[in-house]
């Protein structure tokens, strides 16, 4: 073994290291949306809580508020439309396909299911009236269906990004998230016995308690994932 | 003497880089050429080289109506990489300890 031999496999390992580096997902920007969306709906959850309790005077400026906070949401959501776009087209200079791929997944999820959903409910209520968000009807359970639709979508991009990223701890916990949900959403309702007096309430209480449960999950699940992806500025895609 | 078992297919410095990249996944041909800093001939030349030794697998796609490579590794080349990089390492260490 010669001196120039050893030298020529250091160099390889120094080859090795410096393209893999190169070839790592780029996963600093992503962990900036997470944590910046996770706040945006910490936010959200906190005002709609205090619309909904502290400030119920009367019926008219209870629905006054929702609606001021209902037209908030759509302008905080059309500026980070254009924050995702922003970073996007940055990212797509890079040509990093993988954290391209990653972003793109996300940016449906943060983006694409609340904006539907925020368009149903301002639809709904053009078309419907407040009455149909105030208390006793039952029809408000097919309402929070897009709500429902944005929990899940989480659950499921946080499940594929794990599979992307070969992060059986991701894989898992979001396994775990789903059927606790599962449970939530659908196998808990048909255990509870509604009294026929307070079937209104009781579903409009639980309808309550089934989103502000649903938030927080996704809350935390975006800020924990965005201190995560922080933390592992940059991973190995699919090693 | 150890020396002599190392496959001839890392002995070239971009197929030791274009396999380095793969594995951290698939990569299209504009992201191998980005991440090597090769020209087109080059990289064509030596993915078709590591393609006729079955290290990787080249499919022609197209993205709408631009043609794509996309070249992934096999578990073949994976193999024989790690066993590339640990008799490096090896290597590496034994002349330390000497």
């Amino acid at each position: 073994m010669t001196n120039q031999d050893l030298e020529a496999c250091k160099r390889d390992i120094e080859i090795i290291k410096s393209t893999i580096e190169k070839s790592k997902v780029n996963l600093g920007s992503l962990s900036a949306l997470f944590i910046l969306y996770g706040i945006i709906m910490l936010l959200d959850t906190v005002a709609t809580g205090f619309v909904a309790h502290a400030i119920y005077i009367t019926q008219d400026w209870y629905l006054v508020y929702e609606n001021i906070l209902h037209v908030l949401r759509m302008i905080v959501l059309g500026l980070f439309i254009f924050y995702y776009a922003n970073r996007f087209l940055k990212l797509r200079k890079s040509n990093n396909f993988f954290t391209l791929q990653l972003f793109g997944l996300w940016g449906f999820v943060m983006l694409f299911v609340p904006l539907m959903n925020t368009c149903f409910i301002a639809v709904t209520k053009a078309v419907c009236g407040n009455e149909l968000y105030m208390g006793a009807n039952p029809q408000l359970i097919i309402c929070s269906i897009p709500g429902i639709l944005e929990v899940f979508s989480f659950v499921f991009a946080l499940m594929a990004t794990g599979l992307m990223l070969n992060k059986r701890t991701i894989t898992v916990a979001s396994a775990c998230l789903f059927i606790a949900l599962l449970m939530l959403y659908f196998v808990l309702p048909s255990t509870i016995t509604v009294i026929e007096n307070h079937e209104g309430i009781m579903i409009y209480n639980y309808i309550g308690l089934r989103t502000n449960a649903g938030r927080t999950v996704t809350f935390l699940g975006y800020v924990i994932m965005g201190i995560l992806l922080r933390r592992k500025k940059s991973e190995n895609y699919g090693t | 003497m150890e020396l002599n078992n190392l496959s001839d297919i890392f002995q070239s410095k971009l197929r030791l880089m274009i396999i380095s990249a793969l594995m951290t996944g698939e990569k299209t041909f504009k992201e191998i050429k980005e991440i090597t800093q090769a020209t087109d001939g080059n990289i064509s030349v030596q993915i078709s080289n590591l393609e006729k030794a079955g290290y990787i697998t080249i499919t022609k796609t197209f993205k709408g109506k631009k043609p794509q490579t996309i070249v992934a590794i096999t578990p073949v080349g994976r193999n024989e990489f790690i066993q590339y990089v640990n008799l490096l390492n090896l290597i590496i260490s034994n002349a330390q300890n000497e």
